[in-house]
């Protein structure tokens, strides 16, 4: 056992200390009945090597395939230096900051993600993650049923639809009564139907939408007029900010999302790094960990976790959420994201990602396909192959074509598909029509 | 040890309690705040907010630690202190003039049930 | 060395690039609407200059390869590396979370084999490995509590018994369900007795939830006694999985009556804390609850292995997709590396050492409760606030002297509580250096209490102001 320190001699001396004649006597205070007799049934310890050749094996066939999937998970370029600073022990095996004067590396870095993001988000504040988009979301609505004391909450269709089902799944406990918004033919959110909602405790609004579109966020703020019902602006892919505008713009009371985009793998969808984004008015009813500037005795600039009296481990049923961690290491990766590229180098990889998309997207026009929605999107769009063309053909040529969606299939285009790559996807549709 | 003025009445929750002509003022006690420690925070309730006796009308918050602050006993609140809102600082200070919301009660009588000040030491003593 | 490390925005020269930009390949698009974004105030570096700022900052932190991290409840067990490795694997870091289950063959074997691996160990019957965290475990488990009774036409069952000791999560969790809290307190001897649980019992209870052993280091012995009451009762039982790390190989939980656990992969299967998270929270249920868990769950058949959402009684998803995958996969690598009889032996060796501290530490430091410890041992600081010194200032001291300190006041119903986790990992050396830094410092808090007061002095920051930090929130910069 590699990863346990003592020798049998050690053991028999700290028995001595303790008093017990054997190990098993340790386990005294557990009655025998609920003991096991027998042991585990799972397989015998394996060495390291052994180890490493089976999962070498049994992953050497997943993600191959020429990708062009989306819908909430992307796949960007992640610049070496991530991964190989996120690896550092004292970054990857400490806990949470409670100990601030030695976690200041942890505090400075979510204090920097904080003030990152909100500018980035056009917000007041950003919390220090939530564990993902959809649970970011479900919070954020949450928090509106509690500011505004009203449990009916307006959300768009084009939202992703698992952030959705999670609302759906948290409603359970909450009790709340969804009103669905259908998008119109352009792809936009209806948002005519709200004005004679009274009592909303919040709008939910994601942009771009499920299927790419960008919304007319402006339209959200003036419908709500001077009612309480809170503005949650939703999004999946975060680069988009690059090009479009943000949240903040909008003027919207709460951001929730994504930032899988800025530094994480796709990982099967896991881990993500949910974004929570918010206007200083609801600094002590937003969930999840705050850093906050400080002195040391010395008055030394210092960062610690503040406000923590919103918390379940002091709040307890009152807390504003049950969360107990944040995605502190993806924090991490998507901090020096940023701060590799910068406002500038943000803007840049956006336009890239927004061209490579529409050459892809007008390529496909041309070839006879067409397009659910007509309006505007970024990276995502919902398209409809030629009845002729048969689809196993992608298989052939290890193209993920998309995400089928009914009769249409979601393409996601980023910054890692090149021309030549769009140009054969192209090829493929031709020759199969 | 935590003083207690002869002047105030007190509440089992640690509550001072002030007559001042036919309206009641209070705050929290020494001993509460010291308690608390830092406070960082003060939660107040709306002016109008009609309450039962032993309900919460706002809560104290320390850095690391949340506390209600009961009415002690039922009426309507007709003030409270705004100045708490950026000097939370002066209930550790000053605990006895510091007070939180002043209450017009629903009955004369309840404020002669509380505590006086002897028997209120002998609670944190006890 | 002590150095100094300004924020990003305070660097000059913000405007680099320091990311590998790809060639645009194809003609120029540009947004049509009045949507299109200008400027964005956010600096960016060179590759070098961020290697620097970001290697500075990591070494004002303090990690479990650093030296023993011993909070009490968070089992920081030592990460080993080859899990890391095996996480960057190409085949997982690059599957995308939609793509065709015959695509994701190598990605599902370690989600099933996971499953299997967690139900044998607590003896269960179904799992979920969605939950992100151990606090969304506890939301699924309450909201299939709330599920299965309603499944039954049972609708007035809205209270959850939960222990005065228990974790904050546990009623935080409860009451984002929707039920109300009834606190069940523990005896003198630290433990639920069946007679407590008994008085609390009614039709109004729809389940308990229970940490064991509990957060104070203790078997609750009369597990067995209070799940049967919580059953005829029609109730159901919730383990909180917090404290599994003492209980491998020695009992399953679900021979006991917990009806469902989460257990936190990052506590006792050795996936790294990373300052806060990702961790991953999966649920085992007995076969009563399968119907209700969230989908999709893989399944294995003839022609391999499959996502399957056709559960028509399921609470629904909890995740964006499937759940913190690399955190499952690095727990799985753990568990095929100790295997049953390793995983037996991890148990044993955690308690002996928190055993081995409490003999060494009792003369010195208040113990509560008597009863044996299991896998942490809990002090209090009543000796030392004699002479002035809290929780607080033994914790600072501990940092002084170069080792993290234990949990500090919690569970929130012990004054001053010192909870003290060594895990499996710590040799004897690290060990003993533990115990004679809290024996010196409780000689310190005799002799020269001011030392204690008035430290740290040699960490990277000095007792940090945490009242300054809520009175005046600072909670972000301005570029």
């Amino acid at each position: 056992m590699r990863y346990l320190s003592h020798s049998s001699n050690e053991i028999e001396y700290m028995l001595g200390i303790i008093g017990k004649k054997s190990i098993d006597e340790l386990f005294d205070s557990i009655p025998k009945s609920l003991q096991l007799e027998k042991g585990l049934n799972l397989p015998k310890p394996i060495s390291e090597w052994e180890l490493e050749s089976y999962f070498n094996k049994i992953s050497k066939d997943d993600g191959l395939q020429k990708s062009y999937l989306g819908g909430g998970i992307y796949n960007h370029f992640i610049p070496s230096i991530i991964p190989y600073l996120t690896s550092r022990s004292e970054f990857l095996t400490s806990y949470t900051p409670y100990q601030p004067e030695i976690s200041q590396g942890t505090l400075q870095t979510q204090f920097e993600f904080q003030t990152y993001i909100s500018t980035y988000l056009g917000m007041d504040y950003s919390n220090s993650s939530m564990y993902d988009g959809a649970t970011s979301f479900v919070e954020g609505v949450l928090l509106s049923v509690r500011v505004n004391k009203s449990k009916k909450v307006a959300v768009s269709m084009g939202i992703n639809p698992h952030y959705l089902d999670v609302l759906k799944t948290y409603s359970q406990g909450a009790d709340l009564e969804i009103i669905y918004l259908e998008l119109n033919k352009d792809g936009k959110t209806d948002l005519d139907s709200i004005e004679n909602i009274s009592e909303l405790a919040s709008i939910s609004i994601q942009s771009p939408n499920y299927f790419g579109v960008i919304e007319d966020q402006e339209k959200v703020k003036p419908i709500i007029g001077s009612n309480c019902t809170l503005f949650i602006s939703v999004f999946t892919e975060i680069l988009s900010f690059g090009l479009f505008q943000p949240p903040g713009f909008y003027n919207a009371d709460l951001a929730c999302g994504e930032a899988q985009s800025f530094g994480l793998s796709q990982n099967y969808g896991g881990p993500c790094l949910g974004i929570f984004g918010f206007k200083k008015d609801f600094l002590r009813a937003v969930p999840g960990r705050l850093v906050g500037q400080t002195i040391d005795k010395n008055g030394n600039r210092s960062f610690s976790l503040t406000l923590a009296t919103r918390e379940q481990h002091i709040r307890r049923e009152k807390a504003t959420s049950n969360i107990c961690s944040n995605q502190g290491l993806c924090v991490v990766s998507a901090t020096i994201y940023m701060s590799l590229l910068g406002g500038e180098g943000l803007k840049r990889l956006a336009s890239i990602n927004f061209s490579n998309s529409e050459y892809l997207k007008k390529g496909l026009i041309n070839l006879g396909c067409s397009l659910k929605y007509e309006s505007e999107t970024f990276n995502e769009f919902l398209v409809k192959f030629p009845k002729t063309f048969d689809m196993n053909l992608f298989k052939k040529y290890k193209i993920i074509p998309g995400y089928k969606i009914d009769e249409y299939y979601l393409i996601t285009v980023t910054e890692v598909l090149t021309k030549i790559d769009m140009d054969e996807f192209l090829l493929i549709v031709r020759e199969g029509v | 040890m935590s003083n207690f003025p002869q002047d105030l009445m007190y509440a089992k929750t640690h509550e001072w309690v002030k007559k001042d002509g036919d309206v009641y003022i209070v705050g929290i006690s020494d001993f509460a705040q010291s308690q608390l420690g830092d406070i960082v925070y003060v939660d107040l309730p709306g002016v109008g907010t009609k309450l039962e006796s032993g309900d919460s009308f706002g809560e104290l918050e320390s850095s690391k630690a949340v506390s209600e602050i009961n009415m002690p006993f039922s009426g309507e609140i007709i003030a409270v202190n705004n100045e708490l809102t950026d000097s939370p600082e002066l209930i550790n200070s000053e605990p006895y003039s510091s007070w939180i919301i002043k209450i017009k009660a629903d009955s004369e009588d309840d404020f002669n049930k509380l505590l006086n000040s002897d028997e209120a030491k002998k609670i944190i003593e006890g | 060395m002590n150095y100094n490390e300004p924020l990003l925005w305070e660097k000059v020269n913000g405007i680099t690039v320091g990311y590998s930009m790809p060639e645009l390949s194809v003609v120029e698009s540009f947004p049509q609407s009045k949507h299109q974004r200008g400027s964005i105030s956010i600096p960016g570096f060179s590759e070098p200059v961020i290697a620097r700022h970001f290697t500075k900052l990591s070494t004002w932190n303090y990690g479990v390869d650093t030296d023993i991290y011993p909070l009490g409840s968070c089992t920081m067990k030592y990460n080993p590396k080859i899990n890391e490795k095996i996480a960057t694997l190409n085949g997982f870091i690059n599957s995308h979370p939609l793509q065709d289950d015959s695509y994701s063959q190598g990605v599902l074997e370690v989600l099933y084999q996971t499953g299997e691996a967690l139900k044998e160990i607590t003896g269960m019957d179904g799992v979920t490995l969605q939950p992100a965290a151990g606090a969304q475990g506890e939301l699924v488990s309450l909201l299939m509590f709330k599920k299965y009774h309603r499944s039954r036409g049972d609708f007035k069952r809205d209270t959850i018994l939960i222990p005065d000791s228990a974790h904050g999560t546990n009623p935080a969790s409860a009451s984002l369900c929707g039920f109300k809290v009834k606190v069940v307190k523990s005896n003198e001897e630290g433990i639920l007795t069946s007679e407590i649980v008994k008085s609390c019992m009614d039709e109004s209870i729809a389940g308990i939830m229970i940490t064991n052993p509990g957060t104070l280091g203790i078997f609750e012995s009369n597990i067995k006694e209070i799940c049967d009451i919580i059953h005829d009762g029609g109730g159901l039982v919730y383990g909180d999985g917090a404290n599994l790390n003492a209980l491998l190989g020695v009992i399953k939980v679900g021979h006991v009556g917990i009806d469902a656990m989460h257990m936190n992969l990052h506590k006792t299967f050795s996936t790294p804390h990373g300052g806060g998270g990702p961790g991953a929270g999966p649920v085992c249920v007995k076969s009563h609850l399968i119907p209700f868990l969230p989908v999709p769950r893989v399944i294995k058949t003839s022609s391999g292995y499959k996502m399957d959402s056709n559960t028509p009684l399921t609470i629904g998803r909890v995740h964006s997709f499937n759940g913190n995958f690399s955190v499952i996969l690095k727990a799985y690598a753990y568990i095929l590396t100790m295997g049953g009889e390793g995983l037996k032996h991890v148990s044993e060796i955690a308690v002996l050492n928190a055993n081995y501290i409490r003999q060494n530490l009792k003369d010195f430091y208040h113990l509560p409760y008597k009863k044996d410890s299991l896998h942490e041992v809990l002090f209090t600081d009543k000796i030392q606030k004699e002479y002035g010194i809290s929780t607080l200032d033994i914790a600072k001291g501990m940092i002084e002297r170069g080792i993290h300190p234990p949990t500090i006041y919690f569970p929130l119903v012990v004054s001053g509580a010192l909870l003290i986790e060594p895990t499996e990992n710590e040799s004897l050396d690290s060990l003993n250096n533990l115990i004679n830094i809290l024996r010196e410092i409780a000689e310190l808090a005799k002799d020269s209490p001011e030392l204690l007061l008035n430290a740290p002095n040699n960490s990277k920051r000095c007792r940090v102001d945490e009242t300054r930090a809520a009175r005046e929130p600072i909670l972000r910069g301005y570029i």
